[in-house]
């Protein structure tokens, strides 16, 4: 049987007040909000860009799940046609649940283990930044470190 | 005036020449993508243009244009200097070109690839008929931008500005002129083209306005209908620096502005 292809992006969403202050701190507070937010939010996007043939055509095999909360990344799988309608859809996306965002598409894959790959070299430089920028507040580094390489997997069907 | 066509070919370096009628002074001026040809300088009052400049390398950009706009309506031809009793904000010469020091903590990620970003500056000038070049002609400080662009609203403007031997980099257009604007044909878009003259689309309007939103996509489809999306460039016009997005997504927003996949990528930025 030809198989399904798939694409999976990963996605950064940073918070609006972050871009807009520009100051050096990192942030490490999770967005508010779960899963289900995100893709409505790109659903309600691809329906405001392309309509209904595009909302109803990415629905199949359409799956978003947050893979660091701590640093807000996130991977949305979709099947290989009409992933261009999602990713058309990526930079528009701005509010998550009344949250200001701004988008960052970080990689296209076609395989979850090369996002993965991608993810944890991300992460570990992250990570790096992290302790750097935080070194003058007491902060338990083996937590942090917890925090920010755990890489939720995302169901490979 | 730099030679865009160069620029964009992605040679390492480029030649910057003076004046286009007299001769050519060239100077040398490494470039390298991604590039975004279009942060404006009068960017909204919460935010100054180094945030901006800082954010777009943050997400991955190596050339910058800093954009000064102007109208040609800000210059008095000399019948309207006489009548004193004109209000508005003119001006007696083109703003000198801004300049923006950067220290390497600005751009931390190429920094530590051992690159210095490029930011060149480029001045915009919305024009309804050709007087605009007596201004510029005599202006020594309207040569000294890297870029020049032209913001035109009309097909006689277009054509008379194509008739004269004026060189210019890009040519683009506000989201509000595209009804009652330009009627692309294709022997225009290639007399464009021959000039090598670039086609800007922003893509702000886009995330900004829903009608913008239309007006441009549907610009960008006559581009593509008619010149095939030849001498296409993406830049951004953010006011704010939540309007920027990062190379990758430039290219797959192309997509819905009528360009093919491979055109999204070379037509603005190179993904990594």
């Amino acid at each position: 049987m030809v198989r399904f292809k798939k694409r999976y992006f990963v996605v950064e969403f940073e918070r609006a007040q972050h871009v807009n202050q520009s100051k050096e701190h990192f942030d490490l507070e999770p967005l508010n909000s779960k899963d289900i937010d995100i893709a409505n939010a790109v659903k309600d996007k691809v329906q405001e860009l392309h309509g209904d043939f595009g909302r109803a055509s990415i629905s199949v095999g359409f799956k978003v799940i947050y893979a660091n909360t701590t640093t807000r990344l996130v991977i949305i799988r979709t099947r290989h046609g009409p992933h261009r309608l999602v990713a058309s859809a990526l930079p528009f996306v701005t509010k998550i649940r009344a949250e200001g965002v701004v988008g960052q598409l970080l990689y296209t894959g076609a395989t979850i283990k090369h996002c993965q790959l991608f993810m944890v070299r991300r992460q570990t430089r992250q990570l790096e930044m992290a302790k750097k920028w935080l070194a003058n507040k007491k902060m338990d580094q083996e937590k942090l470190k917890e925090n920010i390489m755990d890489i939720r997997q995302i169901d490979p069907c | 005036l730099i030679l865009l066509d160069s620029l964009l070919q992605e040679n390492t370096t480029i030649f910057h020449t003076n004046c286009s009628n007299f001769y050519c002074d060239p100077v040398m001026i490494p470039i390298t993508s991604p590039y975004d040809l279009n942060i404006p300088m009068t960017c909204s009052p919460h935010t100054t243009p180094l945030v901006m400049v800082r954010r777009a390398l943050a997400l991955g950009y190596q050339t910058i244009a800093l954009n000064t706009e102007v109208s040609q309506n800000q210059f008095l031809t000399r019948k309207q200097a006489k009548d004193k009793a004109k209000n508005g904000d003119f001006l007696a010469d083109f703003p000198a070109p801004p300049t923006l020091s950067l220290t390497s903590e600005d751009y931390p990620l190429l920094a530590s690839r051992g690159l210095t970003p490029t930011i060149l500056t480029r001045l915009t000038i919305s024009i309804t008929n050709n007087d605009f070049m007596i201004h510029y002609n005599k202006s020594s400080i309207a040569k000294q931008y890297d870029l020049l662009a032209i913001n035109v609203s009309s097909s006689p403007c277009l054509s008379s500005l194509l008739k004269s031997s004026f060189r210019w980099d890009i040519l683009s257009f506000t989201p509000s002129s595209v009804i009652g604007g330009v009627r692309w044909t294709r022997k225009l878009y290639y007399e464009c083209v021959e000039k090598n003259v670039y086609f800007e689309l922003q893509y702000s309007p886009l995330i900004r306005d829903s009608l913008d939103r239309r007006r441009v996509i549907s610009h960008a489809h006559t581009y593509h209908s008619v010149g095939k999306s030849r001498n296409i460039i993406f830049t951004s016009e953010a006011r704010s620096p939540l309007e920027l997005r990062s190379p990758a997504d430039v290219a797959n927003l192309a997509w819905i502005m009528g360009l093919t996949e491979n055109q999204g990528k070379e037509d603005g930025t190179f993904p990594d």
